[in-house]
């Protein structure tokens, strides 16, 4: 489906999937284009965007303003409340900035373990993400079927410039933080505007950038491995268990 | 791996192989799962292969070998010892360029 345009595919989900399709966005450009393209068209489709708790409050106008300006019920989801409050008690409220695995943590907890819980309500998937947006998105297909649910990426082919001429000639509302120099946006502590010649993630999680880049792993006494992360998460999940020290 | 000079060190057979080796021995800890791991493999070979008949030069999958990742205290992969016998002469923990690799190695040789 690579040579389908972004509103074919669109189009193609919106007939194929209706309301087991949705859009999974933070508001910013292109996931905006994506919306704009799937009501514009008029099929069915649900739109859900991830509340971490730790949302910058622009992320939060931008939700008020999809509601205003399009008619649509956004799907807010949260983390698990006694997931986030085992965390935070065991490891403070700015965890992330002290190691990566304590980030990890706290990704696994705010956002990856609900957008999990959510995604098993659908068939289908859109999220407005572009190869040129980093390395690690060069080689994102159009439509990726090989995992439930499908997984789609309209504009995968698109430039930034591309999009913003989409939002321009559309009039679609254009997350605030941009005009303050971020290219793209997450959770507030996390978050800084990427300089001119940066990446556009570049702004994420900055502060990692120059760590050596490595995986914490905890022993067992037989010997068995785990990924320190899934050793925190293990705690959260119950912390009832005594705090087992890893030598 | 037919043609590689890394070779794969165990748990069962760590002692022989390394600790007992008459060249010093780098060891290079990691596990499948870890990117960084992955993405240091291209220089273990390299190194390997510049270094063959001076170093040893192998890796280390921690996943399966418990046993010697816990006797070396291993916190974080990919970890990065060099033996000389029997004793530890140089470590670095996190993925490092090639430079970095050949400094720990060029003070043993």
């Amino acid at each position: 489906m690579e040579h389908f345009t972004a509103e074919e595919i669109i189009a193609w989900a919106q007939d194929r999937f209706g309301r087991q399709l949705a859009l999974s966005t933070s508001f910013q450009p292109a996931g905006m284009a994506v919306l704009d393209m799937a009501a514009r068209r008029g099929g069915p489709f649900r739109v859900f965007t991830l509340d971490t708790g730790r949302l910058p409050e622009e992320t939060h106008q931008m939700m008020e303003t999809v509601r205003r300006r399009y008619g649509i019920e956004v799907e807010v989801v949260m983390p698990d409340a006694a997931e986030v409050e085992a965390m935070v008690r065991q490891h403070g409220s700015n965890l992330f900035y002290r190691s990566v695995a304590l980030r990890t943590l706290c990704c696994q907890v705010r956002k990856v373990r609900p957008l999990e819980r959510k995604l098993k309500e659908f068939k289908a998937w859109m999220a407005g993400m572009r190869r040129d947006q980093a390395g690690s998105r060069a080689g994102i297909p159009k439509v990726d079927s090989s995992s439930e649910p499908v997984k789609i990426h309209p504009l995968a082919d698109w430039t930034r410039a591309q999009v913003d001429d989409y939002l321009k000639r559309h009039s679609v509302p254009v997350h605030p933080l941009y005009a303050k120099g971020y290219a793209s946006i997450g959770c507030e502590p996390c978050t800084r505007p990427a300089g001119a010649d940066e990446e556009e993630r570049a702004g994420r999680w900055w502060w990692e950038q120059g760590a050596a880049k490595e995986c914490g792993i905890h022993f067992e006494p037989d010997g068995t491995s785990r990924r320190a992360v899934d050793v925190l998460l293990g705690r959260i999940l119950k912390p009832e268990e005594p705090n087992r020290e890893y030598a | 791996m037919a043609g590689s000079n890394t070779l794969t060190f165990s748990d069962a057979a760590f002692d022989n192989e390394v600790l007992n080796s008459d060249l010093p021995v780098l060891v290079d800890f990691w596990a499948e799962w870890c990117g960084p791991c992955r993405m240091m493999a291209p220089t273990i070979e390299t190194v390997a292969t510049e270094y063959a008949g001076r170093v040893k030069v192998g890796k280390l999958d921690v996943d399966a070998n418990g046993q010697t990742a816990m006797r070396y205290n291993i916190r974080g992969i990919p970890t990065l010892l060099l033996f000389k016998n029997g004793r530890v002469v140089e470590q670095r923990v996190g993925a490092v360029g090639k430079s970095e690799v050949q400094k720990m190695l060029e003070a043993h040789v």
